[in-house]
Protein backbone atom coordinates (compact mmCIF):
# COMPACT_ATOMS: atom_id res chain seq x y z
CA UNK A 1 0.00 0.00 0.00
CA UNK A 2 2.82 2.91 1.24
CA UNK A 3 4.70 3.98 -1.67
CA UNK A 4 8.14 4.50 -0.87
CA UNK A 5 9.72 7.63 0.48
CA UNK A 6 11.08 9.93 -2.34
CA UNK A 7 14.76 10.41 -2.45
CA UNK A 8 16.11 13.63 -0.30
CA UNK A 9 15.15 16.78 -2.55
CA UNK A 10 18.10 19.15 -3.83
CA UNK A 11 18.39 22.14 -2.11
CA UNK A 12 19.88 25.70 -2.48
CA UNK A 13 20.57 27.99 0.27
CA UNK A 14 20.27 31.44 -0.17
CA UNK A 15 20.22 34.49 1.97
CA UNK A 16 17.36 34.44 3.14
CA UNK A 17 15.70 30.97 1.88
CA UNK A 18 15.70 27.99 0.44
CA UNK A 19 14.47 26.72 -2.93
CA UNK A 20 13.98 23.29 -2.85
CA UNK A 21 13.56 21.00 -6.01
CA UNK A 22 11.41 18.01 -5.09
CA UNK A 23 12.29 15.23 -6.98
CA UNK A 24 9.06 14.96 -9.50
CA UNK A 25 7.53 11.86 -8.68
CA UNK A 26 4.49 12.55 -11.27
CA UNK A 27 6.26 12.61 -14.72
CA UNK A 28 6.15 8.80 -15.02
CA UNK A 29 2.01 9.48 -15.54
CA UNK A 30 2.57 11.43 -18.36
CA UNK A 31 2.42 10.01 -22.06
CA UNK A 32 3.57 12.13 -25.19
CA UNK A 33 1.67 10.30 -27.80
CA UNK A 34 1.75 11.31 -31.91
CA UNK A 35 -0.94 12.25 -31.96
CA UNK A 36 -2.36 15.63 -32.57
CA UNK A 37 -2.88 18.63 -30.09
CA UNK A 38 -0.99 19.40 -27.67
CA UNK A 39 -3.08 18.06 -24.24
CA UNK A 40 -5.79 15.28 -24.55
CA UNK A 41 -8.59 17.38 -23.25
CA UNK A 42 -11.42 14.37 -23.87
CA UNK A 43 -11.11 13.18 -20.73
CA UNK A 44 -13.08 16.26 -19.55
CA UNK A 45 -15.98 15.26 -21.91
CA UNK A 46 -15.65 11.30 -20.33
CA UNK A 47 -15.89 13.08 -16.81
CA UNK A 48 -18.99 15.07 -17.80
CA UNK A 49 -20.61 12.13 -18.91
CA UNK A 50 -19.34 9.92 -15.66
CA UNK A 51 -20.71 13.24 -13.64
CA UNK A 52 -23.83 13.28 -15.80
CA UNK A 53 -24.78 9.31 -15.10
CA UNK A 54 -25.94 10.20 -11.48
CA UNK A 55 -27.99 13.05 -12.20
CA UNK A 56 -31.01 10.76 -11.08
CA UNK A 57 -29.53 11.32 -8.00
CA UNK A 58 -29.10 14.97 -7.85
CA UNK A 59 -32.70 15.66 -6.96
CA UNK A 60 -32.78 13.33 -4.15
CA UNK A 61 -29.25 14.93 -2.50
CA UNK A 62 -30.61 19.01 -3.06
CA UNK A 63 -33.72 17.68 -0.57
CA UNK A 64 -30.88 16.21 2.14
CA UNK A 65 -29.24 19.28 1.78
CA UNK A 66 -32.57 21.59 1.92
CA UNK A 67 -33.24 19.41 5.29
CA UNK A 68 -30.41 19.64 7.08
CA UNK A 69 -30.62 23.01 6.50
CA UNK A 70 -34.43 23.46 7.57
CA UNK A 71 -32.95 21.20 10.67
CA UNK A 72 -30.39 23.69 11.61
CA UNK A 73 -32.70 27.03 11.37
CA UNK A 74 -34.43 24.96 13.28
CA UNK A 75 -31.89 24.53 15.92
CA UNK A 76 -31.84 28.34 15.57
CA UNK A 77 -34.78 29.25 16.53
CA UNK A 78 -34.96 26.05 19.50
CA UNK A 79 -32.09 26.81 20.94
CA UNK A 80 -30.68 30.60 20.25
CA UNK A 81 -27.70 31.95 18.73
CA UNK A 82 -24.87 29.94 19.83
CA UNK A 83 -21.85 28.64 18.14
CA UNK A 84 -23.04 25.32 17.93
CA UNK A 85 -25.91 26.49 15.86
CA UNK A 86 -24.61 29.20 13.93
CA UNK A 87 -21.82 26.67 12.81
CA UNK A 88 -24.35 24.22 11.85
CA UNK A 89 -26.30 26.81 10.08
CA UNK A 90 -23.26 28.14 8.32
CA UNK A 91 -22.43 24.98 7.60
CA UNK A 92 -25.36 23.98 5.82
CA UNK A 93 -25.55 26.70 3.50
CA UNK A 94 -21.89 27.24 3.02
CA UNK A 95 -22.61 23.48 0.98
CA UNK A 96 -25.58 24.28 -0.43
CA UNK A 97 -23.20 27.55 -1.84
CA UNK A 98 -20.61 25.14 -3.48
CA UNK A 99 -22.65 21.79 -4.55
CA UNK A 100 -26.41 23.57 -5.90
CA UNK A 101 -25.59 24.19 -9.43
CA UNK A 102 -23.70 21.20 -9.63
CA UNK A 103 -26.72 19.26 -8.85
CA UNK A 104 -29.06 21.83 -11.22
CA UNK A 105 -29.73 24.32 -9.00
CA UNK A 106 -27.70 27.75 -8.87
CA UNK A 107 -30.50 29.80 -7.88
CA UNK A 108 -30.18 27.72 -4.64
CA UNK A 109 -26.38 28.40 -4.70
CA UNK A 110 -26.43 32.49 -4.99
CA UNK A 111 -28.80 32.55 -1.65
CA UNK A 112 -27.07 30.24 0.29
CA UNK A 113 -23.88 32.19 -0.46
CA UNK A 114 -26.06 35.45 0.38
CA UNK A 115 -26.77 33.71 3.55
CA UNK A 116 -23.44 32.04 4.30
CA UNK A 117 -22.02 35.61 4.22
CA UNK A 118 -24.52 37.19 6.09
CA UNK A 119 -23.92 34.55 8.85
CA UNK A 120 -19.88 34.83 8.47
CA UNK A 121 -20.02 38.74 8.96
CA UNK A 122 -22.34 39.95 10.59
CA UNK A 123 -20.84 41.16 13.86
CA UNK A 124 -21.19 39.16 16.79
CA UNK A 125 -22.39 41.73 19.49
CA UNK A 126 -25.54 42.13 17.83
CA UNK A 127 -28.75 40.42 16.75
CA UNK A 128 -28.30 38.19 14.17
CA UNK A 129 -31.67 39.06 12.11
CA UNK A 130 -33.47 35.71 11.94
CA UNK A 131 -36.10 37.26 9.43
CA UNK A 132 -33.53 37.40 7.11
CA UNK A 133 -32.27 34.14 7.66
CA UNK A 134 -35.90 32.68 7.47
CA UNK A 135 -36.56 34.62 3.84
CA UNK A 136 -33.52 33.12 2.33
CA UNK A 137 -34.03 29.40 4.06
CA UNK A 138 -37.61 29.48 2.64
CA UNK A 139 -36.47 30.93 -0.87
CA UNK A 140 -33.98 28.05 -1.42
CA UNK A 141 -36.44 25.64 -0.16
CA UNK A 142 -39.02 27.08 -2.66
CA UNK A 143 -36.39 26.95 -5.30
CA UNK A 144 -35.88 23.29 -5.05
CA UNK A 145 -39.35 22.41 -4.37
CA UNK A 146 -40.82 24.28 -7.17
CA UNK A 147 -37.79 22.73 -9.40
CA UNK A 148 -35.99 25.88 -10.70
CA UNK A 149 -33.12 24.91 -12.52
CA UNK A 150 -32.63 27.86 -14.76
CA UNK A 151 -30.29 30.70 -13.01
CA UNK A 152 -32.23 33.32 -14.86
CA UNK A 153 -35.36 32.24 -14.32
CA UNK A 154 -37.31 35.67 -13.48
CA UNK A 155 -38.83 35.30 -10.30
CA UNK A 156 -36.14 33.14 -8.89
CA UNK A 157 -33.64 35.44 -9.75
CA UNK A 158 -35.67 38.85 -8.58
CA UNK A 159 -35.61 36.57 -5.33
CA UNK A 160 -31.87 36.06 -4.86
CA UNK A 161 -31.33 39.37 -6.07
CA UNK A 162 -33.54 41.20 -3.32
CA UNK A 163 -32.44 39.25 -0.71
CA UNK A 164 -28.63 39.61 -2.26
CA UNK A 165 -29.39 43.28 -1.33
CA UNK A 166 -31.04 42.91 1.96
CA UNK A 167 -28.24 41.08 3.13
CA UNK A 168 -26.06 43.79 1.86
CA UNK A 169 -27.74 46.59 3.31
CA UNK A 170 -27.66 44.71 6.83
CA UNK A 171 -23.93 44.35 6.53
CA UNK A 172 -23.17 47.60 5.57
CA UNK A 173 -25.04 49.06 8.24
CA UNK A 174 -23.82 47.21 11.00
CA UNK A 175 -20.61 46.80 10.15
CA UNK A 176 -19.92 50.38 9.49
CA UNK A 177 -16.63 51.36 8.17
CA UNK A 178 -15.71 47.73 8.40
CA UNK A 179 -18.00 47.22 5.80
CA UNK A 180 -15.22 48.44 3.09
CA UNK A 181 -13.22 45.38 3.64
CA UNK A 182 -15.83 42.58 2.42
CA UNK A 183 -18.32 45.31 0.26
CA UNK A 184 -15.88 44.09 -3.50
CA UNK A 185 -16.62 40.17 -2.65
CA UNK A 186 -20.42 40.78 -3.20
CA UNK A 187 -20.84 41.27 -6.50
CA UNK A 188 -18.87 38.90 -8.47
CA UNK A 189 -18.61 38.91 -12.54
CA UNK A 190 -21.54 36.60 -13.41
CA UNK A 191 -21.79 34.98 -16.84
CA UNK A 192 -25.07 33.88 -16.90
CA UNK A 193 -26.77 31.82 -20.03
CA UNK A 194 -30.04 33.57 -21.58
CA UNK A 195 -33.37 32.84 -19.75
CA UNK A 196 -35.63 30.72 -22.39
CA UNK B 1 -0.38 14.98 -27.89
CA UNK B 2 0.08 14.85 -23.96
CA UNK B 3 -1.67 12.08 -22.22
CA UNK B 4 -1.88 11.70 -18.41
CA UNK B 5 -2.45 8.18 -16.64
CA UNK B 6 -4.74 8.77 -14.20
CA UNK B 7 -4.73 4.64 -13.74
CA UNK B 8 -0.99 5.36 -12.44
CA UNK B 9 -1.95 8.01 -9.69
CA UNK B 10 -3.82 7.82 -6.29
CA UNK B 11 -5.61 10.17 -5.04
CA UNK B 12 -6.88 11.59 -1.64
CA UNK B 13 -10.16 13.56 -1.08
CA UNK B 14 -10.81 14.77 2.08
CA UNK B 15 -14.40 16.40 2.32
CA UNK B 16 -17.42 16.58 4.79
CA UNK B 17 -20.08 16.46 2.28
CA UNK B 18 -20.56 13.72 0.66
CA UNK B 19 -22.51 14.18 -1.97
CA UNK B 20 -19.45 16.34 -2.75
CA UNK B 21 -17.23 13.57 -2.42
CA UNK B 22 -18.96 11.28 -4.86
CA UNK B 23 -19.01 14.57 -6.93
CA UNK B 24 -15.32 14.28 -7.18
CA UNK B 25 -14.91 10.77 -7.28
CA UNK B 26 -17.11 10.36 -10.54
CA UNK B 27 -14.91 13.04 -11.60
CA UNK B 28 -11.67 11.57 -11.16
CA UNK B 29 -12.92 7.99 -12.13
CA UNK B 30 -14.43 9.91 -15.42
CA UNK B 31 -10.76 11.49 -16.05
CA UNK B 32 -9.76 7.38 -15.28
CA UNK B 33 -8.35 6.92 -11.98
CA UNK B 34 -8.66 3.58 -10.33
CA UNK B 35 -7.08 4.52 -6.98
CA UNK B 36 -8.94 7.17 -5.48
CA UNK B 37 -9.30 7.18 -1.54
CA UNK B 38 -11.51 9.36 0.84
CA UNK B 39 -11.33 11.05 4.53
CA UNK B 40 -14.64 12.79 5.85
CA UNK B 41 -12.53 15.73 7.83
CA UNK B 42 -9.24 17.02 8.58
CA UNK B 43 -8.08 14.53 11.35
CA UNK B 44 -8.84 11.42 9.40
CA UNK B 45 -7.78 13.08 6.38
CA UNK B 46 -4.55 13.07 7.74
CA UNK B 47 -4.57 9.59 8.77
CA UNK B 48 -4.74 8.60 5.39
CA UNK B 49 -2.33 10.84 4.02
CA UNK B 50 -0.33 9.10 6.22
CA UNK B 51 -1.16 5.67 5.38
CA UNK B 52 -1.84 5.60 1.47
CA UNK B 53 0.09 8.35 0.69
CA UNK B 54 -1.51 10.10 -2.50
CA UNK B 55 0.15 11.62 -5.20
CA UNK B 56 -2.71 14.38 -5.32
CA UNK B 57 -4.30 15.32 -2.28
CA UNK B 58 -8.07 17.29 -2.72
CA UNK B 59 -9.15 19.05 0.03
CA UNK B 60 -12.11 21.10 0.95
CA UNK B 61 -11.49 24.26 3.48
CA UNK B 62 -14.61 24.24 5.73
CA UNK B 63 -14.50 21.27 7.60
CA UNK B 64 -15.48 20.28 11.79
CA UNK B 65 -12.34 20.21 14.03
CA UNK B 66 -9.32 20.47 11.47
CA UNK B 67 -10.02 22.49 8.74
CA UNK B 68 -8.66 21.94 5.16
CA UNK B 69 -5.86 25.00 6.17
CA UNK B 70 -4.95 22.93 9.03
CA UNK B 71 -4.23 20.17 7.28
CA UNK B 72 -2.38 22.09 4.72
CA UNK B 73 -0.25 23.21 7.37
CA UNK B 74 0.26 19.93 9.07
CA UNK B 75 1.03 18.14 5.76
CA UNK B 76 3.85 21.43 4.94
CA UNK B 77 5.75 20.47 7.92
CA UNK B 78 9.61 19.38 6.67
CA UNK B 79 10.32 15.69 8.44
CA UNK B 80 6.47 15.85 9.80
CA UNK B 81 4.69 13.86 7.54
CA UNK B 82 5.94 11.51 4.54
CA UNK B 83 5.37 13.61 1.75
CA UNK B 84 5.28 17.66 2.75
CA UNK B 85 5.89 18.15 -1.32
CA UNK B 86 2.48 16.22 -2.18
CA UNK B 87 0.33 18.70 -4.17
CA UNK B 88 -2.44 19.97 -2.24
CA UNK B 89 -5.55 21.05 -4.50
CA UNK B 90 -7.25 23.13 -2.17
CA UNK B 91 -11.77 22.87 -3.31
CA UNK B 92 -13.58 24.84 -1.57
CA UNK B 93 -17.20 27.54 -1.69
CA UNK B 94 -14.97 30.32 -0.49
CA UNK B 95 -14.60 32.58 -3.47
CA UNK B 96 -12.97 35.56 -1.61
CA UNK B 97 -9.52 36.92 -2.46
CA UNK B 98 -8.68 37.09 1.10
CA UNK B 99 -9.64 33.41 1.32
CA UNK B 100 -7.22 32.31 -1.77
CA UNK B 101 -4.44 33.85 -0.62
CA UNK B 102 -4.89 32.55 2.58
CA UNK B 103 -4.88 29.08 1.12
CA UNK B 104 -1.75 30.06 -0.88
CA UNK B 105 0.06 30.73 2.08
CA UNK B 106 -0.82 27.80 3.88
CA UNK B 107 0.99 25.99 1.13
CA UNK B 108 -2.00 24.77 -1.40
CA UNK B 109 -0.87 24.32 -4.36
CA UNK B 110 -3.99 25.30 -6.91
CA UNK B 111 -7.16 26.59 -5.30
CA UNK B 112 -10.58 25.75 -7.22
CA UNK B 113 -13.61 27.29 -6.51
CA UNK B 114 -17.32 25.40 -5.90
CA UNK B 115 -19.39 24.35 -7.78
CA UNK B 116 -16.89 22.05 -9.27
CA UNK B 117 -16.34 21.51 -12.57
CA UNK B 118 -14.32 18.98 -14.94
CA UNK B 119 -12.66 21.11 -17.38
CA UNK B 120 -11.35 23.20 -13.96
CA UNK B 121 -10.53 20.09 -12.10
CA UNK B 122 -8.57 18.66 -14.58
CA UNK B 123 -6.73 21.40 -15.49
CA UNK B 124 -5.73 21.91 -11.82
CA UNK B 125 -4.48 18.21 -12.10
CA UNK B 126 -2.60 19.18 -15.11
CA UNK B 127 -1.30 21.81 -13.35
CA UNK B 128 0.06 20.07 -10.56
CA UNK B 129 1.81 17.15 -13.03
CA UNK B 130 2.92 19.12 -15.58
CA UNK B 131 4.03 22.01 -14.20
CA UNK B 132 5.44 20.79 -10.71
CA UNK B 133 7.08 24.30 -8.57
CA UNK B 134 9.82 24.18 -6.56
CA UNK B 135 9.32 24.62 -2.81
CA UNK B 136 10.30 27.54 -0.81
CA UNK B 137 11.66 27.50 2.72
CA UNK B 138 11.44 30.82 4.76
CA UNK B 139 11.71 31.58 8.89
CA UNK B 140 7.61 31.48 8.30
CA UNK B 141 6.43 29.87 5.34
CA UNK B 142 7.37 26.60 3.47
CA UNK B 143 5.26 25.27 0.44
CA UNK B 144 5.04 25.64 -3.31
CA UNK B 145 6.68 29.14 -4.25
CA UNK B 146 4.22 31.47 -4.40
CA UNK B 147 6.13 33.49 -7.21
CA UNK B 148 4.82 31.23 -10.83
CA UNK B 149 5.96 34.24 -12.61
CA UNK B 150 9.44 35.99 -12.07
CA UNK B 151 8.37 39.53 -12.64
CA UNK B 152 10.85 41.80 -13.36
CA UNK B 153 8.08 44.64 -11.96
CA UNK B 154 7.29 42.72 -9.07
CA UNK B 155 5.93 45.47 -6.85
CA UNK B 156 4.89 43.81 -3.52
CA UNK B 157 6.13 43.07 -0.05
CA UNK B 158 9.77 41.10 -0.25
CA UNK B 159 8.08 38.41 2.28
CA UNK B 160 11.31 35.86 2.15
CA UNK B 161 13.11 38.36 4.03
CA UNK B 162 10.86 37.90 6.67
CA UNK B 163 8.38 40.81 8.81
CA UNK B 164 12.09 42.34 9.89
CA UNK B 165 13.23 42.76 6.32
CA UNK B 166 10.45 43.46 4.53
CA UNK B 167 10.33 46.46 2.24
CA UNK B 168 8.02 47.11 -0.34
CA UNK B 169 9.17 48.06 -3.65
CA UNK B 170 7.05 51.38 -4.60
CA UNK B 171 4.40 51.16 -7.24
CA UNK B 172 4.18 53.29 -10.51
CA UNK B 173 1.18 53.52 -12.07
CA UNK B 174 2.22 51.96 -14.93
CA UNK B 175 3.37 48.87 -12.74
CA UNK B 176 0.03 49.70 -10.82
CA UNK B 177 -1.92 49.51 -13.44
CA UNK B 178 -0.54 45.85 -14.99
CA UNK B 179 -0.48 44.37 -11.35
CA UNK B 180 -4.26 45.01 -11.37
CA UNK B 181 -4.47 43.44 -15.14
CA UNK B 182 -2.88 40.23 -14.13
CA UNK B 183 -4.75 39.90 -10.82
CA UNK B 184 -7.93 40.76 -12.59
CA UNK B 185 -6.26 37.41 -15.26
CA UNK B 186 -5.83 35.57 -12.45
CA UNK B 187 -9.54 35.46 -10.42
CA UNK B 188 -11.06 35.19 -13.82
CA UNK B 189 -9.20 31.81 -14.03
CA UNK B 190 -9.68 31.25 -10.68
CA UNK B 191 -6.29 30.68 -9.84
CA UNK B 192 -4.08 31.64 -7.24
CA UNK B 193 -2.38 34.84 -7.53
CA UNK B 194 1.38 34.74 -7.60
Amino acid sequence: MNKPKPPQPEQKQMQDHSVITPQNTLKGVVRRTAEPGEIDMSVVERAEAALASLKGEFSGWMNTECERLESARKAMHQNGYNAATLELLFRSSHDIKGDAATLGYPLAGTIAGSLGRLIYHWPKGSQLPMQLVDRAVEAIRAVVRENVRHPQEPTGAEVAEKLAILVEQYLARELKDAYAEIAGDAAPALRLPEYK
Amino acid sequence: MIRIDFHRLRFLIVEDNAHMRRIVRQLLHGFGSREIYEAEDGASGLEAFTTYNPDILITDWAMPIFDGIELTKTIRQPGGTPNPYVPIIMLSGHSEKKRVIEARDAGVTEFLTKPIAAKALYERILSVVLNPRSFIQTKNYFGPDRRRNQVSSYTGPERRKGKEGAKTIPVTPIDAGLEHRRRASDRTENGMAS
